[in-house]
Parts: structure tokens; sequence; C-alpha cells
């Protein structure tokens, strides 16, 4: 009994054909929706990404072409984008409509089809019902009459009855036999055995006999059972047939209804098809469109400004720091006769230049102009070439080199101050020997140190002169006094100018020896292959190869050098200068923390201006020519 | 001027792991006058030590170098007479390229007007000499290539070396440059060796190509040569794209087996054997030996090639070309799951199991040869003899050398 297809193939092709139309008009749809938002965006990120990789690429001159280009480029294509949306709405509303009409047609064609197929499977299967239950109903009646008829019955139990006494008396028969054999055999038995022997061989006599008799008797029961099973065959069937028609006709039955069901729930899913294919163009569509979402997104934002989120923090602090009193110092420089507590009691100060003619006329100010010359224009070439020479030396020993790099680089991780207490030692007198000398009223006096009649500093014995006199005089020359009373400028230059060298050394080797370690080891096969020289590689290659490295050391040296103040301190105190001619080895840093100690912040200020413009331009003439000469 | 490699091995101590490395092994080679060498072999094979031995920026472990009849081997680099070119190039970034070029000449002291007459000369043999005065960030890869060639050039080498000198640049740089090469090597007549890890590169430019493999030399002949007789399975699998297919198969009673197919007969005594077979080696014969399940076509220009699978086949993949003038190979091979192919004899090749040397055996198939395979079973013929003669690899060698260069004199 198969039942015939309602639906053809055809009609579900015809439906398959309009879900995939619908479906490729939503994707038409959304995807046009989608673009048309994301097309902006997109020209943003286009245009930017352009414009990065023209600066990177480009020449300065064809970048600022590039930029124009671009600029115009992406008017010109805000206003199509403009334009197209305006048409692009019209158009979607018209595709929408057509959406929506299809949608219900189809909707509607799929509810008319199935309805009606499944209005002619319920015909259909009606009778075939009604068929099997009738069917069903004959069977089991007759099966039934056969299971309580009468005649059958009495028949069937009488002759189970004959079968059960014909049973009983054959067990009896055999019973009987077995006992008499038993005593045959016992009986039989040799006489001259002892009685314990012959208990045990009759009891092994009668197990051997009963055993025998009793299968004999197992068989005649199991006749029997089959022989009643068979009387009693055909009420058995009966029963067995009842259940299997039952059970026949109810599957028969759901099956049929299940084919009702099939139809019904394909009608409703094509119908969820139908009305939500949107949702799965929806979710394609979102993650093709969700690089490029509108909307504000934290991790977007976050990504898109990555930079300045993490320079914030610092930056606040510099503006607080630094910006802020930079202004305000170059503020309270052209406010004359400017005093803090005036200035909190809300005093007005007229602006002018007499904090700069008050700096110029000040008396020390020439000398600690003429000081921070002398030591920067001194320290600064010979501690970069002495910074160059050790880092090429030390970068060219396989052996030791980084124990070497340690020991290069210690001094800059001690205290300046405490450098400068090892040095004005070892310049100056170490164990003070306190002389006799008679003075010219005719009494001994006891000094530290005395001018003798022709200018010669005395009052020490030989080993006390510090470290430095005590090697010149092991080569046979005169101890100088170089720090001390009396000390002359050449003197107390040449000690700080050896001290500051010293001081700066460590810092520019280890700037130089990293430039020289990221240089390419090819190019000195390379030049080894050339036959260059030593000299040749060291001057064409290795210096010009360093020269950003040079050109970064020397500026900041410059920079350094001009802010000189805490070295000067560390030998000589803050005197600044020897015992006896304090402030002659001033420095301008110097002079501005003197004139903050005595509260005139005008004149602090005007300094430290004068300090920062002549430094700029310093820097400036030196950025000039590494401009010629560095090579990036 | 010739040079002449002799025992030459080098060897790395690497001190972290306290074992050693040997970059060279033994090389012994006698490189003629004027000639065009590729130095050829995968990456870390000892290339570029044998050319910074070459050069002198490194010293052999043992071993010795001649160029000519000088004994170099302790001499240093600058006196040497060799340009160099660095596989990036190495140029002074912060001089100009005249300045670049000059740079070896100021070094030898040669005077000024010279150097400039010498400078402008070979620019414009490779072509450089409207970009004298640009930097080498102004260049292109190319011009770059060239610049380095020039400088090395410039100093009038004895011996000039490439260190892989193509492998920055793009495709079609590359073949263009290639050609370059070639024409000012020819134009100089200076003795180059190249080195490179790209097969064909080496096949196009040498005059005669070495094969190295983790230091120890493979094979030293005419790049053709090369190609249609390895000698082993290294190069035959190392030369060639599409590579080599390589089954394992037997041999017995002078049958070559594949799995149960008897694609060829040979001379050689029972063993199991790799048998290679290069792609362009198959022909598509209704009774051929060999069977190959088909499991796609590929179209490439005016070849097609079918692509099998065979469990005997390294990576069971079997790649077979065949330009039988086939109009439109898919259609004809629609629905076809297995198809027989025969063999041509000059393209199938035995090696030893366990030494993956060449068994150099005559070997028959059953696809008739033609006249451009009896030309190539002469060389087959040359070579087994020469093997069979005994004579030591070195000797060998140089015969080979001095017979290639014989055959390019009478060319
Ligand atoms: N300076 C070195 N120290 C230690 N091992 C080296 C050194 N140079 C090269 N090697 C080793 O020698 C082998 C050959 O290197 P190389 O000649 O550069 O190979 P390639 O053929 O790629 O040019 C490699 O295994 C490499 O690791
Ligand atoms: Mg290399």
């Amino acid at each position: 009994m198969e039942l015939k297809k309602l639906i053809s193939p055809e009609t579900e092709k015809i439906i398959n054909d309009k879900l995939l139309e619908l479906e490729s008009l939503y994707n038409n749809y959304f995807y046009r929706k989608n673009y048309s938002k994301n097309e902006l965006k997109k020209l943003n990120n286009d245009v930017s990404f352009e414009l990065r990789q023209a600066k990177q690429k480009l020449l300065r001159a064809d970048f600022v072409n590039k930029k124009a280009e671009l600029k115009s480029y992406k008017d010109k294509r805000r206003k199509e984008i403009a334009e197209n949306q305006v048409k692009l709405k019209v158009d979607l509303n018209n595709l929408k409509k057509e959406i929506t009409i299809k949608r219900k047609e189809l909707d509607l064609f799929i509810r008319n089809t199935y309805d009606d197929a499944i209005k002619s499977r319920q015909e259909e299967i009606k009778p075939l019902k009604a068929e099997l239950k009738n069917s069903k109903k004959d069977k089991i009646s007759k099966n039934k009459a056969i299971l309580f008829n009468k005649d059958i019955n009495t028949t069937n139990s009488s002759k189970i009855s004959e079968l059960k006494k014909i049973y009983k008396e054959e067990c009896a028969a055999l019973d009987l036999s077995c006992k008499e054999e038993i005593d045959k055999e016992v009986n039989s038995l040799d006489v001259s055995l002892s009685e314990k022997d012959k208990k045990s061989a009759v009891k092994k006599i009668k197990h051997n006999i009963s055993s025998k008799y009793s299968e004999l008797k197992i068989d005649k029961k199991i006749n029997l059972d089959h022989e009643i099973a068979a009387i009693n065959q055909n009420i058995t069937d009966a029963k067995t047939q009842i259940s299997t028609d039952k059970r026949f006709c109810k599957d028969r039955i759901r099956e049929l209804n299940n084919s009702v069901l099939s139809l019904v729930s394909a009608k409703y899913s094509l119908i969820y098809k139908t009305n939500n294919s949107h949702l799965s163009v929806l979710d394609r569509m979102s993650r093709y469109f969700k690089e490029t979402r509108y909307s504000f997104d934290w991790n977007v934002f976050y990504r898109e400004n990555k930079a300045w989120i993490y320079l914030l923090p610092a930056l606040i602090l510099l503006l607080i720091f630094t910006v802020y009193p930079i202004i305000n110092t170059i503020r309270i420089a052209f406010l004359e006769g400017y005093s803090p507590l005036g200035s909190l009691g809300g005093q007005i100060f007229p602006i002018g230049f007499g904090n700069f003619t008050k700096v110029i006329k000040y008396p020390g100010f020439l000398t600690a102009l003429k000081n921070t010359m002398v030591l920067t224009i001194l320290t600064v070439p010979i501690s970069c070439f002495l910074a160059l020479i050790v880092s090429v030396f030390l970068n060219s020993i396989t052996k030791f080199s980084r124990t070497f790099q340690t020991i290069y680089f210690l001094p800059y991780v001690t205290n300046s101050i405490a450098i400068g207490m090892v040095f004005a030692a070892m310049f100056n007198i170490v164990g003070l020997q306190p002389v006799a000398v008679e003075s010219y009223t005719g009494s001994l006096q006891i000094y530290n140190q005395y001018v003798d009649a022709e200018g010669v500093l005395r009052g020490f014995t030989a080993e006390s002169w510090g470290i430095v006199n005590y090697l010149i005089m092991l080569f046979g020359g005169n101890p100088i006094n170089w720090i001390n009373v009396g000390s002359s400028y050449v003197a107390n230059i040449t000690v700080m100018v050896i001290y500051i060298i010293w001081n700066a050394l460590p810092f520019k080797i280890l700037i130089l020896l990293g430039g020289l370690q990221s240089v390419n080891k090819q190019y000195y096969e390379a030049a080894k292959i050339d036959g260059a020289s030593k000299g040749t590689v060291f001057w064409r290659i290795t210096v010009p190869m360093l020269s950003p490295m040079i050109a970064y050391v020397v500026i900041t040296g410059f920079i350094g050098g001009f802010k000189e103040y805490s070295s000067i301190v560390g030998v000589f105190g803050e005197g600044m200068g020897p015992a006896g001619n304090a402030g002659s080895l001033n420095t301008i840093v110097g002079m501005i923390y003197d004139s903050l100690s005595s509260d005139n912040y005008g004149r602090a200020s005007a300094a430290a201006l004068i300090l920062f413009v002549i430094i700029l331009a310093v820097t400036l003439v030196n950025l000039y020519v590494s401009k010629k000469k560095v090579h990036y | 001027m010739k040079v002449v490699l002799d025992k030459l091995t080098k060897i790395f101590p690497n001190k972290k792991k306290n074992e050693e490395v040997v970059a060279v092994n033994n090389f012994t080679f006698e490189i003629p006058d004027g000639k065009l060498i590729g130095l050829l072999g995968p990456s870390g094979c000892g290339k570029s030590t044998t050319l910074y031995m070459l050069s002198g920026l490194q010293k052999p472990s043992s071993g010795k170098i001649y160029f000519g009849d000088d004994d170099v081997t302790t001499l240093a680099p600058e006196k040497r007479g060799v340009g160099l070119v660095f596989q990036n190039y190495a140029l002074y970034p912060h001089m100009t390229v005249k300045q670049n070029i000059l740079f070896p000449l100021q070094n030898q002291k040669v005077s000024k007007e010279e150097a400039l007459r010498r400078t402008i000369e070979v620019a414009k043999l490779v072509q450089i000499d409207e970009l004298l005065d640009r930097k080498p960030n102004e260049l292109s890869g190319g011009q770059q290539q060239r610049v380095a060639i020039a400088r090395a050039l410039v100093k009038q080498p004895k011996v000039l070396l490439l260190d892989e000198p193509l492998s920055n640049l793009d495709a079609r740089l590359r073949l263009q440059t290639r050609e370059e090469i070639r024409r000012i090597q020819r134009e100089t007549k200076v003795t180059t060796i190249f080195v490179t890890h790209d097969q064909e590169e080496a096949m196009s430019i040498s005059d005669l190509i070495v094969v190295m493999k983790k230091g120890v030399v493979q094979q030293i002949d005419h790049p053709q040569d090369v190609y249609d007789n390895p000698k082993n399975l290294f190069v035959s699998k190392f030369l060639g794209t599409p590579p080599i297919n390589v089954f394992t198969g037997v041999i017995k009673d002078h049958k070559v087996f594949i799995g149960n197919d008897n694609i060829a007969f040979c001379d050689a005594p029972d063993q199991e054997v790799y048998v290679g077979i290069r792609p362009e080696g198959f022909a598509i014969d209704k009774n051929g030996p060999f069977k190959l399940p088909v499991k796609s076509i590929e179209v490439m220009g005016r070849d097609s090639s079918i692509i099998g699978e065979r469990d005997e086949a390294e990576n069971k993949i079997v790649k077979a070309i065949v330009n039988d003038l086939i109009d439109n190979p898919s259609k004809v091979f629609a629905g076809i799951s297995e198809i027989s192919l025969g063999i041509k004899e000059h393209k199938i090749f035995l090696f030893n199991k366990e030494t993956e040397e060449r068994i150099n055996v005559e070997i028959k198939t059953t696809l008739a040869d033609n006249k451009e395979n009896k030309l190539n079973k002469v060389t087959t013929k040359r070579s087994v003899a020469e093997k069979s003669a005994g004579k030591s690899e070195k000797k060998v060698v140089r015969k080979t050398a001095k017979k290639v260069s014989n055959v390019v004199k009478e060319k």
C-alpha cells in the first residue's frame, strides 16, 4: 500500500527557486545598505593609509603633491557618495517593497499548495484507515471464536487427562521394577564380605539403579509435556494471531497519520524560511561588515588611539612640571622688579628688559659666561673623540669585552659629587703636614701652607701633594698647585676639563658602542675585500656609519656643557672656586642658583632665558652642520 | 685565471653546544679559466663559506687554494684580487654610486683620472652610468645589484665571486639580471663563481655546476649532464621543476618493479631500489606498464600534467607531464580513473636503497627511444666507463672539467 507523492518535484523546485530568489534579493538589499554605510569610513581609512604609505615612501615635495591630490580625491568621492546615497535610498525602498510582495506571494503559494496536499492526503487515507479497522475486527473475532469454542476446549482437556493417567501408571510400573532389580542385586552379593564393605556396596547399587530409572521417568515427562502442547496448539496460535493483528493495524494507522504530519511540518518550515530568510542573510552580512561597523566601540577607539592613551600620563606630567615652568620663567623674566610675595599680594609688575640689564651688569656674569664657554668648548670635542676611540677598541676586542664594557661604564652609575671629591683628593693634598715657619716678627708660626719670597707655594712634605703631583714629581717635574689657595686659573680649568671629560665619557661610549654594534659587519668585510686600510675603514666607513650617534653625542654634550654646575661643586665646593678666590669658576647655572638663593627671581629667570637662547643657537648650528655631514 | 681548490675544509666550532659544524668538507675542484661556475645547494650547505674562503674573509681549516699557480691560502683578502658581491650587496649607504665604485680604486692608490675613467667604463658595462650621483637607497634592487657588480669588477679582479646575488630581486628582475650577469661575464671573461640555491638559475647561467649537500660536493658536471645523469638520489631530487618522482621499487630477474608493475628491464642483480622517473618521462600508452590511478589534471600552458596516486611514491603523489597534443585534457580524462603510462628510457634512474647512489646500468623500457634519447645515452655510457675505471674521484672531476672545457673550445 504505497501513498502517492502529493507535491510534485516541479512544485518543490519552484518553491526552492523562489526562496533562493528571495534570499538573493535580501542579500542585495542588505549589502547595498551596509556598503553605503561603510563607504565613507572606508574612504577615510583608505586615504589615511595612502597618506601614511606616501609619507614613508615619497620625498617631501612629492608627498605634499600627493597629499593635495588625495585631498581633492577625497572631497570628490565624498560628494559622489552623498549623491549616491540619496539615489540608493529610493532604490532600497523600492527593493524592500518588491521583497515584501514577493515574500507574501510565496507564503500564500506555499500555504495553498500544502493545504491542498494535506487535504487530499487526509481524504486519501480515510478509507484506508476504515478498511484497516474493519479487517482488524474481522480477524480478531475469527480467532476469538476458536479461543472460546466449548467443543474444542472439552476435547482438548479430556485428551490431556487421559495422557496424564497413562503417564502416572507407567511411572508406578517403573518404580516397582526399580525396587525388584535392587533387591536382586543385593541378594546376589558375596556373603563373605564384611559388614562395612557390604553397606557401601549396597549404597552403590541403589544409587546406580535409581538414577537409571529416574532418567527414564524424566524422558517420559518430557514426552508428556510435548503431547499436551501439541493438543493446545490451535488455542495458542489463535492468541498470538490476535496480538499481531492488533499491532499491525496500530502501526499502519500511525504511518498514515505521519504522512499527513510530514506535509504539515514541511509546510511550516517552508513558511518559516520564507518569512525569515533575511535573518540568515543578515547574519552573513554582519560577519562580512563586522570590521567596519559604525557606532562607538571602546575596543576600536583603543586600537585607533592607542598611542595617545599611553602617552597621556607622561604628557600631563610634562605639562605641569616642564611646559608651565618654562612659560612662567619667560613671563617672570620680562616682569621688572618681580617678587613672589608681591605677586601673591596682587601686585602688578611692569613689563620690560630690566632683568636682562641686571644680569649683564651683574659683576659675576661675564666670568660665568667665560667659564661656561671655555669648559664646553674644551671638553665636548675631546670627550667625543676619546669616546669614539675607546668604543672602537671596545668593539674590536672579543675576549672580556663584557667586562671591559662594564668597567668603562662604571663612572656613569657613580654620583658625580662623589667623583668630584675623589678628584679633589687626587689633585689636592692628602694628609696635611703643618710646617713651622719663622714669621717676620721672629716667632715661629704653624702654617698649612704659605707662599715664600719667590712666590712658590710651600708648606707640605712631598708625599702629601696628592697622587697627581706625586706622579709629576716621580718623573722629575715640579709640583703644581691645582686647586688650593692661590692656584692659578689655568690649573683650575685643567682639573675641571679632566674631570668633566672623565665624567662624560661613559655615556658617550655607551651610545657609540651601541651604534657600532648595530653596524652591519658586512660593510667591514666589503671594505676588506676592497683593500681599505685600517685608517680608511675608520674615517670612511665607521665614522660615517656612526654619524647619527656622533651628532647625538655632540649635541647632548654641548647642551650638558652649557648646564655645567655640579661638577664644579664636586671639586671646589659651593664656593665655586679655590679657597680665597670664590666664584672664580662660577658658571651660568651657578649664577642662576645664586640669584635664586638671594630671592632675585627676575634676574634668575632672565639668566635662564639667556642660557636657553645660547643653547638654542649652538644646537641649531649643530643641527645645521650635522644635516650636511650626517648620513641617516 | 684558473682557480684550484684542494681538499678545502672548513670546520666551525660551536662553543655553546660543544660540537663542530663541518661547513665545507674536502672540496677539491679545478675551475677552468674564464668560466662561470654555479655553486648549487640547499640553504646551509656551505656555499657561502666556500666563497668566503676563496675571498680570504675566512681561513680554511685545512686544504689549499691556488689562483693560477700561486698558493693564496693564507693571503689577505685585499691582496688576492677578488671581487665579491654580497647577498645583500653591502653597498656603503653613505656614499654615492660613484664613490662606492671608486672606493676600491682609491685604496689601490690609482690616480684620480685613471680611477674616474675606469669607474665610468665599468658603469657603462653594467648600464648604471646614469645613476652615478645617487645614493644606494635611491636605487631599485636590480640597480643596487649592478652597482655591487660594478664595485667588484672595477678593480679588474682575477676572480669574481657572487653570493646569491639574485635572491633579493623579484621574479622578473631576477630573470633579466641573470642574463645580464651572463653577458657581463662573457664580456669580461673573468673567472666567476656564482652561488645560488635555485637550481633553475644555476642551470641557465653556468658553464659547470657544482652540487653541494651538507658541505660535501655531490656532483660536478655540465648543467644538462647533471640533469640527465644525476649521480645520486639527492642530485636527482634537487634538480628539475616539477621535481622527479621517486618510488620504492625492486629489481627481480632483471625486471624493475614498482608495486606489481614491471616498468623496465635492466642488467643489475636483484635488490631493492629507489626508482626515479622525471615527470616528463611518462607518455600515454595503451599498453604502458605503469598503471596510475588519476587524481586530477593540471593544465599549464602547452603541457598538461596528470596527478596520480601510488603508494610506492614518495608523498604518494605522482606527477606526469604529457604533451601529447591533447586539445582538451580535462575532457579526455573525464571519467578515467586509471591510466596506463609508458616510460622513456633516458628519464628513469635507479638508485641503491642504502647508499642512494645511482646504479649505473642500461635500462630498457617498452617505449622506443628516439634520436634525442640515444644522444643522451652516450653520455651515460661515458660516465659509466669513468666510474668502472676505478679512478679516484678527484681525477674524475678534473677530467670532466677538462672535457667540458675542450667541448667549449671546440664550439
Ligand atoms: N661563523 C659561523 N660560525 C658557525 N657556524 C657557521 C658560521 N658560518 C656558517 N656556519 C654554518 O656552516 C654551514 C654552512 O653555512 P653557509 O656556507 O652560510 O651556507 P649556505 O650554503 O646557505 O651559504 C651552516 O650550517 C652554518 O650554520
Ligand atoms: Mg649563503
